[in-house]
C-alpha cells in the first residue's frame, strides 16, 4: 500500500493492539471496501496528505464549524481517512438502531402511562421512580402522533471481535449530527478523489427528514406549524449544531427570551408583533425548559412551555422525561424490553455491564474497580465516566466511595477495546480508536437512519474516550453501495436543443476588432507614405 | 411560515450592518489620511492624527501621532469604532444570527475577522495601505454578498437599513471637523476621497474642486450613493417595506423624512451657512432614529426572572 501505510500495524500498543481495525484484515491487506481509499491516499504520498489535512483545518475555520469550550471556539478536528461500512454491516447497524427506537418509544409511553412493564415485573418501580431522568410532570401526557423520541442518538462501538454493540442511548438532545453534514461536504472538496469509484450514500437528506418529523409531530388543530429550534444561546458548545438545523430546515432559531407564554399558548417576539409557535425542537435540557416547572433560576428557558406542551397547545420535541429512557442502569433492560414490547430478538447486542445496587455484584465489580469502566447513569459527554485501567489509585479510592454512597447513580461495564482506524496525526497515519453515533428521526410512522452517522475518534494514542470536550476528533462516515440511490434529475439531452440561441456579446467582436485595427494601421502607413 | 423576524435577530442583523459599513467607512478615512501625510511630509502627523480620532468622537491625549492614532483606529479589538473592533462585532452578530444569512455571507465575515491580525502584521512591513485595501475589498465583498444573495425580505432590509444609517452618519462626521470657509483645495480633494467620492465628484463638477459644490454633493447628491441624501433615502424604502403597507405611524420614518428633507429643501447659500447646526440636527436625527428603530422593533423585555412565591 505504499509508504503512507508503512508501520501503520505496528502503530497501536497494549489494548489497542487486541482492537479490531476498521481497516486492515488478517494478513495485513486492506478490507475491501477500504482498498479505493487506500489506494488514493497511498497514490498522493505523505506531503500531499498532509497539505490536504490542513486544507480541511482551515476550511473549518472559515466555516465556524467549531464547539465551545470553557467559552472559547473551538474547531472540531476532522481526520483525512472517511471510516466506511459494507451496505450490509449498515443493515445491521441501521435495523438495530431502529429497533432499539421503537422498544424505547413502548416504554416511554408505558412508564408515563399504565407503566405494565413495571407490574408485569420486568423492570423494579424503583429503577423507574429513582431515576434522575424520571420527569412527574410528563406522567399521563401523550403526544399528538404519539411520538416522545422525535431524534435518537444511539452510541456504537466495535468490540475485539468486529461486532457491533450498543454502548448507550441518547434520547434528549443528542448533538453530532451537523458534524456529519459538514465533514461530508468538506471532505468531498477537499478530497474528492477518494470518491472515485464507487457509490457513497447520501446524508444530506437530514434536515428535511427532521423537519417532515417535527411537522408531523405538530398538535392536531394545526394546519401549517410554525416550528421553532430553541438554543441556550451562541455560548453553548452546540450552538454550532443549533444554527445549522435552524437554517437548513428554514425555521426560527430561538433563545428563551424570544419566546412567551400567555396561558397555555406560545409566542415568538418578531418585528411584527407576537406569532404563534407549534413545535419546539428544544436543545435546552429538561432542567432548565422552564423556571415555572424545573430551575427556578433557569434563564435560557420560557416559564409557561410546560404547561403549553401539556395542555397540547405546543410539541416540545424531544419529550420532556425521555432522560428515563437513557439512565444507564435503565439500559441495562433494553434486550428484555425489546423482547416484551416488540417479541424480536434484539438485532444489536448491550456492552456487558454489572448493576451496583445489589450488595454482592458491587462488592465484586468495585475488587476489580481497576479494570472495568465505571459511568454514571445520567452521565454524557465523557462526564462522571471512569476507566479503571486509566485512573490512578486514589482517583479509584474516590470512586469507590461515591459508588458506595449512592450505588444507584453508577454502572460498571467490561472496558471494550474500540476498533481503530488510520487516522493521520502529526504527520504519520496511526492506528485510534473510534465510535459510532447513528441518528434515528422518527415521524411517528417510521424510524429512519442516516445512514453513517458521526465517527469520533480519540486522537491521543490509547485514548478511549472520542468526546470532542475531551480532544476528540470526527471522521467522515461513509455507507458504500446499496440502499437507495441518490436523487435523480430529469434525465437532461446531451446536446443543446437547435434552437438554443447564442449568448449575448457587447460590440467589438475580435473580427471587427481586427478590421478597425487594419484600418488604423492603414490610415498611419499612408501617413508615413 | 411567516416573514417576520425574531427581534433579536432583526437587532443582530441592523448592527452588523452597521458595523461592516462603520469598518469600510474607516478603512478609507484612514487610507487617505495616512498618505496624505505621507505627501505633506507631516512626520509627527499629529494634527491629522488628532482630526481622525476626532472624526470617530474618541478621547484624544494630545499626543497621539497619525501612527499611534491610526493603529488605534486600525486594530484596537476593545474600541467599535476601530476596524478590527467593528468587524469582530459585525462577527460576533452574524454568528447568533448565521442561520437566516447566506453561507458565503457568513464564511467571509468570518474568515475577514480571523485574517486581521496576519494582514496587520504584513502591513507592518509593507505599510497599512495593504491592511486597509484588505478590508475595503472583504468589505465589498460582503455588501456584495448580501446584495446579490439575500431576499429582499426584512434581513436583507434591517442590515442595509443599518448600512445606510451608518454611511450617513460617517458622512455627517466627516464634514463636521472640516472648516468649510478656511479650508484649501487639497483639504476637500482628501474629503471627497475619504467618502470615496472623489472620482464622481470631479466627472460631475468637470474637474472643479470648490467648497460650496463639493458640500453639495457630498449632502445631497442623488446619484451618488454614498451621499447623506441617498443614503437617507434608502433608509426611508427599507423603513416603508419593513412597514409593510401597514398605515401605522412611524416615528423612525417621520424623522429620517425630517432629516431628508431638510438638506433636500434647503438653498445651498443657506445649507452652507448653518452647516454646524444642520450637521448637528442630522447626527443627532441618526442617532433618534436608531432609537426609534430599536424601541419599534428590537425592544423585547429582558428575561423573566420567575421567583416563587415573591410577590403578588
Amino acid at each position: 500500500m505504499g509508504d503512507l501505510f508503512d508501520g501503520y500495524g505496528e502503530s497501536a500498543h497494549g489494548l489497542s493492539e487486541v482492537a479490531f481495525d476498521e481497516m486492515v484484515g488478517g494478513g495485513g491487506v486492506a478490507r475491501l471496501p477500504y482498498a479505493g481509499v487506500a489506494t488514493s491516499l497511498a497514490q498522493m504520498g505523505p506531503d500531499d496528505v498532509s497539505s490536504r489535512a490542513s486544507r480541511l483545518a482551515r476550511a473549518f475555520m472559515d466555516q465556524g464549524v467549531t464547539f465551545d469550550l470553557d467559552g472559547e471556539e473551538r474547531p472540531f478536528p476532522l481526520d483525512v481517512v472517511p471510516r466506511i461500512f459494507t451496505a450490509d454491516e449498515w443493515t445491521q447497524v441501521s435495523d438495530g438502531v431502529a429497533q432499539r427506537v421503537r422498544a424505547l418509544e413502548k416504554f416511554l409511553a408505558d412508564v408515563y402511562g399504565s407503566a405494565r412493564i413495571v407490574s408485569d415485573g420486568l423492570v423494579p418501580h424503583e429503577l423507574v421512580t429513582s431515576s434522575p431522568g424520571f420527569v412527574r410532570a410528563a406522567h399521563g401526557y401523550t403526544p399528538p402522533n404519539g411520538v416522545r423520541i422525535h431524534v435518537a442518538g444511539i452510541d456504537v462501538v466495535r468490540d475485539e471481535a468486529g461486532e457491533f454493540r450498543v454502548l448507550e442511548d441518547n434520547l434528549r438532545s443528542p448533538s453530532g449530527v451537523s458534524y456529519v453534514l459538514a465533514n461530508r461536504a468538506a471532505i468531498a472538496r477537499v478530497l474528492p478523489e477518494l470518491f472515485w469509484g464507487q457509490p457513497v450514500q447520501m446524508v444530506n437528506d437530514y434536515p428535511a427528514r427532521l423537519i417532515n418529523a417535527l411537522r408531523c409531530a405538530a398538535p392536531a388543530s394545526v394546519q401549517d406549524p410554525t416550528v421553532v429550534v430553541l438554543t441556550p444561546g451562541v455560548h453553548n458548545s452546540a450552538f454550532y449544531e443549533h444554527a445549522l438545523l435552524a437554517r437548513l430546515m428554514g425555521v426560527h432559531l430561538v433563545e428563551g427570551r424570544d419566546l412567551v407564554c400567555h396561558g397555555t399558548d406560545v409566542f415568538l417576539r418578531t418585528t411584527e408583533g407576537e406569532v404563534p409557535v407549534h413545535v419546539i425542537y428544544r436543545r435546552v435540557d429538561d432542567d432548565y425548559l422552564d423556571p415555572l416547572q424545573f430551575r427556578p433560576e433557569s434563564l435560557v428557558g420560557c416559564p409557561g412551555i410546560v404547561n403549553a406542551a401539556r395542555a397540547g397547545r405546543v410539541t416540545i420535541a424531544n419529550a420532556l422525561g425521555n432522560g428515563v429512557a437513557d439512565d444507564k442502569l435503565v439500559y441495562t433492560y433494553v434486550p428484555s424490553m425489546i423482547r416484551y414490547y416488540l417479541g424480536e430478538d434484539p438485532i444489536l447486542q448491550n456492552v456487558e455491564t454489572m448493576h451496583l445496587v445489589d450488595a454482592g455484584i458491587r462488592a465484586r465489580a468495585l475488587a476489580r474497580r481497576d479494570e472495568l469502566v465505571f459511568k454514571r447513569v445520567d452521565g454524557s459527554g465523557g462526564k462522571g465516566l471512569v476507566i479503571g485501567a486509566k485512573a490512578t489509585g486514589r482517583e479509584l479510592d474516590t470512586l469507590a466511595h461515591e459508588v458506595e454512597a449512592d450505588p444507584r447513580r453508577w454502572i460498571a461495564q467490561r472496558l471494550v477495546a474500540l476498533s481503530t482506524s488510520p487516522t493521520w496525526v502529526d504527520e504519520a497515519m496511526v492506528r485510534r480508536h473510534v465510535d459510532l453515533r447513528p441518528f434515528a428521526v422518527n415521524d411517528g410512522e417510521d424510524v429512519w437512519v442516516l445512514p453513517g452517522g458521526l465517527t469520533r475518534v480519540a486522537l491521543d494514542e490509547g485514548g478511549l474516550v472520542v468526546n470532542s470536550s475531551q480532544g476528540g476528533g470526527s471522521k467522515d462516515t461513509w455507507v458504500t453501495g446499496g440502499g437507495p440511490p441518490g436523487p435523480v434529475l430529469p434525465p437532461r439531452q446531451m446536446t443543446a436543443p437547435a434552437a438554443a440561441r447564442p449568448q449575448d456579446v457587447g460590440p467589438l467582436e475580435e473580427e471587427e476588432l481586427g478590421v478597425q485595427q487594419q484600418q488604423q494601421q492603414q490610415q498611419q502607413e499612408r501617413l508615413l507614405r | 411560515m411567516t416573514r417576520a423576524l425574531l427581534s433579536r435577530v432583526a437587532e443582530s442583523i441592523f448592527w452588523v450592518g452597521r458595523y461592516v459599513e462603520r469598518a469600510e467607512g474607516t478603512a478609507r478615512i484612514l487610507d487617505v489620511s495616512v498618505y496624505q501625510a505621507l505627501e505633506q511630509s507631516d512626520v509627527e502627523g499629529s494634527q491629522a492624527g488628532r482630526r481622525l480620532l476626532a472624526v470617530m468622537g474618541l478621547p484624544d491625549s494630545g499626543t497621539e501621532t497619525l501612527r499611534q492614532a491610526t493603529e488605534r483606529l486600525a486594530t484596537d479589538p476593545k474600541s467599535r469604532s476601530s476596524i478590527a473592533g467593528a468587524l469582530a462585532a459585525a462577527r460576533e452578530n452574524t454568528r447568533a444570527v448565521r442561520h437566516v444569512v447566506p453561507v458565503e455571507f457568513w464564511e467571509h465575515i468570518n474568515a475577514t475577522w480571523a485574517a486581521l491580525p496576519l494582514q496587520w502584521e504584513a502591513g507592518r512591513r509593507a505599510g497599512p495601505a495593504l491592511y486597509l485595501s484588505f478590508v475595503k475589498t472583504q468589505c465589498a465583498g460582503m455588501m456584495g454578498l448580501a446584495d446579490t444573495m439575500m431576499s429582499r425580505d426584512q434581513t436583507w432590509l434591517f442590515f442595509t437599513l443599518g448600512r445606510c444609517l451608518e454611511r450617513t452618519d460617517v458622512v455627517a462626521r466627516q464634514l463636521a471637523t472640516v472648516a468649510f470657509d478656511e479650508v484649501f483645495d487639497s483639504g476637500l480633494v482628501m474629503l471627497l476621497r475619504s467618502c470615496g467620492g472623489y472620482e464622481p465628484y470631479l466627472r460631475l463638477s468637470q474637474g472643479v474642486v470648490e467648497p460650496g459644490r463639493v458640500l453639495d454633493f457630498l449632502l445631497r447628491d442623488r446619484l451618488f450613493p454614498r451621499s447623506a441624501f441617498a443614503s437617507l433615502t434608502l433608509a426611508e424604502d427599507c423603513l416603508d417595506e419593513i412597514n409593510g403597507g401597514h398605515d401605522r405611524w412611524d416615528d423612525a420614518r417621520a424623522l429620517i423624512g425630517l432629516a431628508r428633507a431638510e438638506l433636500e429643501y434647503s438653498a445651498p447659500a443657506s445649507l452652507a451657512r448653518s452647516l454646524d447646526t444642520k450637521l448637528e440636527r442630522l447626527q443627532t436625527a441618526i442617532s433618534s432614529v436608531s432609537d426609534a428603530v430599536t424601541g419599534r422593533y428590537f425592544a423585547q423585555d429582558l428575561p423573566v426572572q420567575w421567583r416563587q412565591g415573591a410577590g403578588k
